[in-house]
């Protein structure tokens, strides 16, 4: 047995026990099997829903087999507790939120993690024992009070292997207390630096790194609503909220957005994610607003979303604009361009909306690029005068069967996807050598380590193509090559 | 109705039609829009805008991989014209030289019928670096990139390689490049032709060139709204970036012998 449930618990099933044993104890109990995997995918999920009140969340690391351990999750919820009224207020939110997603929720919090963590498993112990009906204001550890606090609970509140514990009980030390009054030398010779550590990470001696599941980010908004949203209206009107919130802190930091990420948190535990980028640092809501538009439209509202929030996880400088006085619509032509290639980006994706650039490059495929559209100036300053070049090129070059009147002379006829083409007009070669001092070719086409030779070819019909022959039709001091092999790279107008 | 009164109601009609719209020719001095010359007279005379109507929707069609890429190099031409000082900027700068143009393709037509390559642009005068690419899934991706940037200020012309463009799709564009001021183009492979909002439709035919290898085309006028069909054999000098009119067909004539056979 795993994990028994309070009410098998109640009746004499302690964890561990064999599961024929359990059912002899109780004979309909319902055993599923365990899914450790599962339920540490089922924690990061929470982790993430806990995201809604604080932006630092970690699941607990199940690495370790501790006496009550696994099943928690980190939350620093410095600076944000008075959002929701308080500590103790904050603490019984998330156990009732918590509890109405299914879940047995404690909440243990001090200026330590790992006095919270005992607070939180530990803390009702000291509590049973004083016959108290207290909330979970009571697992909150004052300032300065997390002696106090940890003083009557057990040794299993440290964070101690098993063995350890055993071995403590053998001495007779079963509280924390009775360690904080013993010489620390022999506890240490004994069994190892572990008490210590975790005594010194307890009282805040030590610093206990915890790594978050989200790096904390400074460019964050959240909207709360007091009834969950189940309306795309409701949805679009708390984003134009925090978008009108975001553009504000963005504008005093001087910053712009390239990436937004919106996090809706679905009152059933469920965290649905949209994400923009712009191709310029913007911050201008309305703008953001008509970037998320079409996203928007594939969230489902579910059972109803109880938080929002935005975050900008990449941001970039963006001075001060001037605004115009007298109206938004007076804006300049190049923030319009902006907005626009912004909204072509989010539907066909960044990389499908590109600027033309040339390069200075004599192979076809790399005198053309494409560049991010607001990419600075053309790299090549002065593209090479190449001879005419065709309007459409082949993304690769296809092969054609192609008959020649001489055998290094072009082609009189071809066969191009299947239609036969005779050759009115000719003029070439053209030969493009290898760029040699590139020592790898950015891509492996087999034409790309040969010589070309370049016709442009006009049919009878009046199409105009450009072919090449591959490699040289006879080297020096070499045969001929056979067969020749042509290919079709491109259309001229 | 009297016999002798019809001519009279007809030009009232005619005049009324004008003034709903936009595109027709205006009433005063005959042409209202800006428009883009082609320098012929004899295509510009054919033309009752005197030219290529700007913030229009304009289709061009070209069959076959080789018509498709003529289709693309007339549409070039044209496009290359924009800014040049070439076109007729009677109402204001439209076609402002850092405006920028698109071009919205299709991915899974890109193997077909390759891509417009930037090189070959500057045969026909267009600026490569200030040409925008998208890639659409689909022809809704297309037509709805090409709305989008018919809404945009500083957008100076949008083309469009779409083959599934109806009469609403059509009358959308038109509407919207008519509200925009913005000139579109859809370049499209010929088949079924269905009825179009478009103001012009021409068909781009190569032909061979007289042992020059330069672009000829048969530029057949098929649609345009307020004048006649026509075509004309034309051929695009790379040397002046200039149509040259080789000759002029009558509509309906056969064509003449050609060079090379």
């Amino acid at each position: 047995m795993a994990a028994p449930s309070s009410a098998a618990e109640a009746g004499g099933i302690p964890p561990g026990l064999p599961l024929t044993d359990a059912r002899a104890r109780i004979p309909n109990l319902k055993a599923f099997p365990a899914d450790p995997v599962g339920d540490a995918r089922a924690l990061v999920r929470l982790a993430e829903w806990c995201g809604a009140y604080t932006p630092w969340t970690a699941p607990e690391d199940t690495g370790e087999a501790l006496e009550g351990g696994g099943a928690g999750i980190w939350l620093d919820v410095t600076g944000c507790a008075h959002l929701f009224g308080g500590e103790a207020k904050l603490g019984r939110v998330l156990t009732v939120r918590m509890r109405r997603l299914g879940f047995t929720a404690r909440v243990g919090l001090a200026e330590t993690p790992g006095a919270a963590w005992a607070v939180a498993r530990f803390g009702d112990v000291e509590r049973k024992r004083k016959g108290s009906r207290q909330d979970e204001a009571g697992r909150i550890v004052p300032p300065g009070g997390v002696r106090t606090a940890l003083t009557p609970l057990p040794v299993m509140a440290l964070r101690l292997p098993a063995d350890v514990v055993e071995g403590l009980d053998g001495l007779g030390l079963r509280r924390v207390g009775d360690l904080l009054n013993v010489p620390r030398g022999p506890l240490t010779a004994r069994f190892g630096e572990v008490i210590t550590r975790r005594l010194d990470q307890a009282l805040g001696h030590a610093f206990e790194p915890i790594s978050p599941r989200l790096e904390t980010l400074p460019m964050r908004v959240r909207v709360m609503p007091a009834e969950p949203l189940g309306q795309h209206t409701d949805i679009a009107v708390g984003l134009g909220r925090l978008l009108r919130q975001l553009e504000g802190r963005l504008r005093r930091k001087h910053l712009g957005a390239r990436k937004l990420m919106l996090n809706l948190y679905h009152v059933d535990g469920e965290v649905r994610r949209a994400s923009i980028g712009t191709s310029r640092p913007a911050r201008d809501s309305d703008h953001l607003f008509r970037l998320f538009a079409e996203r928007l439209e594939g969230l489902d509202p579910g059972f109803g979303i109880e938080a929002m929030v935005l975050t900008a996880p990449v941001t970039e400088p963006l001075s001060a604009e001037q605004i115009p006085l007298a109206s938004r619509r007076l804006r300049t032509a190049p923030a319009d361009l902006g907005a626009f290639v912004d909204r072509l980006q989010n539907r066909l994706g960044a990389g499908n909306v590109m600027r033309f650039d040339l390069r200075e490059s004599h192979i076809p495929e790399r005198a053309a690029a494409t560049v991010p559209v607001f990419h600075g100036g053309s790299s090549a300053s002065s593209a090479p005068a190449t001879c005419r070049r065709p309007v459409r090129l082949l993304p690769r070059p296809e092969n054609i069967e192609a008959t020649a009147m001489v055998p290094d002379g072009p082609p009189a006829m071809f066969r191009w996807r299947r239609v036969l083409y005779r050759t009115a007009w000719a003029e070439g070669p053209e030969r493009i050598a290898p760029e040699w001092w590139l020592k790898v070719a950015p891509w492996n086409a087999p034409w790309d380590l040969e010589t070309r030779d370049y016709y442009r070819l006009e049919a009878v019909d009046g199409a105009r193509f450009w072919v090449f022959r591959e490699g040289l039709y006879r080297m020096a001091g070499e045969a001929p090559r056979d067969p020749l092999l042509w290919y079709l790279h491109g259309l001229f107008a | 109705m009297t016999g002798h009164r019809r001519p009279a109601v007809i030009e009232q009609l005619r005049a009324r039609i004008a003034a709903i719209d936009k595109t027709g020719p205006g009433e005063e001095e005959g042409y209202g829009r800006p428009v883009l010359a082609f320098g012929q007279p004899v295509i510009d005379a054919a033309l009752p805008w005197s030219g290529l109507p700007l913030g229009c929707l304009h289709e061009i069609v070209g069959q076959g991989t080789g018509g498709f890429a003529s289709a693309s190099g007339f549409t070039c031409a044209l496009l290359g014209r924009f800014g040049s000082g070439a076109g007729d900027h009677r109402a204001g700068d439209p076609t402002a030289t850092r405006a920028m143009v698109l071009w919205c393709l299709r991915t899974h037509e890109m193997r077909e019928h390759g891509v417009p390559y930037a090189p070959g642009f500057a045969a026909f005068g267009l600026d490569p670096v200030r040409t925008v690419i998208t890639r659409g899934r689909n022809d809704t991706d297309v037509l709805w990139a090409m709305e989008e940037s018919l809404r945009t200020p500083g957008v100076a012309a949008v083309v469009g390689e779409a083959d599934d463009v109806d009469f609403t799709h059509s009358r959308r564009l038109q509407l919207a490049a008519e509200a925009g001021g913005v000139t579109a183009f859809i370049l499209r492979r010929g088949g079924d032709m269905p009825a179009t909002a478009a103001v012009t439709r021409w068909r781009v035919v190569p032909v061979p060139g007289v042992g020059t290898g330069r672009s000829r085309w048969r530029l057949e006028l098929q649609r345009c709204r307020g004048g006649a069909p026509n075509e004309w054999l034309v051929e695009w000098d790379d040397e002046t970036d200039d149509f040259t009119v080789v000759s002029e067909f009558r509509h309906g004539t056969p064509e003449p012998q050609r060079a090379y056979a």
